[in-house]
């Protein structure tokens, strides 16, 4: 699903990566862990081509990938609902994903009206009724109670069965709840 | 707008006119008589035929400008080059009088054009400095997080950036079109075209017909006021 080949990739004269080569199967469940500021994220931008290395290449398997980024990302002008039915796969999954997650009565809501745990869970629910073949969740649970964090875990489970995922997390308990064994790169 | 606080100028518009035509040197109509002769002028074609001219006028003059600011906009936003190079004849535009603009185009543009190129040169820098803005305060991890879920540059255009640009849009054209009736109508008045609202001004005060100028004018605020609420419906049709 993924490949990375002696990748180098650079901020300005930040040297984020020289020669990352790495890999991962269709299917494949994985995570990402380091402290702020190493690069988990840079590495999931290069795998959304949204950087693009110096030197070295990254194939990628599919290009339908659904994404939980760092930041929630809505779109201030729509609804919950509506941020989610415009990247769906699948309009009918939209509702039954909503109340999966706890948010059936914020469907309406504007992002603006949202807590910071129901617009992640929003954001959330985006990243999943899009039915990719690669999810990309940098740290879901951020900002989420235990029970919502379960509620999400379980959902994401769920929809990601067979699929390829990459999770960025600082806690290794995280990755263990959605499955994710194997290190994929430890900046540690 | 507040129709309690139209009432109330109205009566300060009444009670100054009253106290002013004691004066036998001053004569300000009253409401009362400017809305009679608004109602007479109503009745006569050649009004008519003089309102649809200066719309045509200020509607070419707005629609020009909306264009021609749009796309300048874009390209300022697209290229800093750009913004440079334009940001001088903007400024220029900005604060030269709009009768100086009037009195030099006068001699190369014909008066019937000339209303249409002053306002279409007024709202200009309003509509283009407006969708810079609004282009400049996308927030640029909206349309990165579309492109990631593999939505395509177009529909990012459509979907995204177009959405989150429509707050300054909008406030840009609504300031143009009032700004478009403002220097259209000032042109006419110098120009005189015939057959114009300018025209029927110019023609009312030659005339000493105060009554005339305060009916005309009346026409000329509802008609601006006209055009800003079809823009208006025009905005929430489209944004449905």
């Amino acid at each position: 699903m993924i490949d990375f080949d002696r990748v180098c990739f650079s901020y300005a004269a930040k040297e984020v990566f020289r020669g990352l080569s790495l890999h991962l199967a269709d299917g494949e469940r994985a995570y990402v862990s380091g402290e702020s500021g190493c690069g988990k994220t840079t590495l999931l931008r290069l795998i959304m081509g949204l950087e693009k290395p110096s030197s070295g290449t990254v194939s990628l398997g599919t290009d339908r990938i659904s994404v939980l980024f760092q930041e929630n990302r809505l779109l201030p002008y729509l609804t919950v609902a509506q941020n989610c039915l415009l990247f769906a796969a699948d309009r009918a999954q939209v509702g039954p994903m909503l109340r999966a997650l706890g948010l059936a009565e914020a469907a309406d809501a504007l992002p603006s009206a949202l807590s910071g745990g129901m617009a992640r869970r929003a954001a959330l629910a985006r990243a999943l009724v899009h039915r990719g073949e690669l999810y990309l969740f940098d740290e879901p649970f951020n900002g989420l109670d235990a029970e919502n964090a379960a509620r999400a875990a379980e959902a994401i489970n769920c929809v990601t069965a067979g699929k390829a995922v990459i999770v960025v997390t600082h806690h290794s308990t995280e990755a263990a709840l959605l499955s994710c064994q194997r290190s994929l790169f430890d900046f540690r | 707008m507040d129709a309690a606080a139209v009432l109330f100028w109205i009566l300060v518009w009444h009670a100054a006119a009253t106290l002013a035509n004691r004066s036998l040197l001053l004569k300000i109509p009253l409401p009362l008589e400017t809305l009679r002769t608004f109602l007479r002028l109503c009745g006569e074609g050649r009004f008519w035929r003089s309102v649809g001219s200066s719309v045509l006028h200020i509607l070419f003059g707005f629609l020009s400008a909306a264009i021609l600011g749009t796309a300048g906009g874009m390209a300022s936003a697209a290229s800093a080059w750009f913004r440079h190079l334009s940001a001088p004849l903007l400024r220029l535009i900005r604060t030269v009088p709009v009768a100086a603009f009037i009195m030099l185009a006068w001699l190369w543009i014909p008066s019937r054009i000339l209303p249409s190129f002053v306002s279409a040169l007024m709202v200009l820098p309003i509509v283009w400095s407006h969708v810079d803005a609004g282009i400049a305060a996308v927030d640029r991890l909206l349309p990165e997080m579309a492109r990631a879920f593999g939505m395509g540059r177009w529909q990012i255009l459509l979907k995204i950036r177009l959405p989150l640009m429509a707050p300054a849009l909008r406030s840009g054209y609504l300031t143009g079109v009032g700004i478009a009736w403002k220097a259209g109508i000032a042109a006419e008045i110098i120009c005189n075209p015939t057959g114009s609202i300018g025209a029927l001004l110019q023609g009312a005060k030659t005339s000493i017909d105060y009554e005339r100028v305060f009916a005309v004018t009346l026409m000329v605020v509802v008609l601006s006021i006209l055009f800003e609420v079809v823009l208006k419906l025009v905005w929430r049709e489209q944004r449905r």
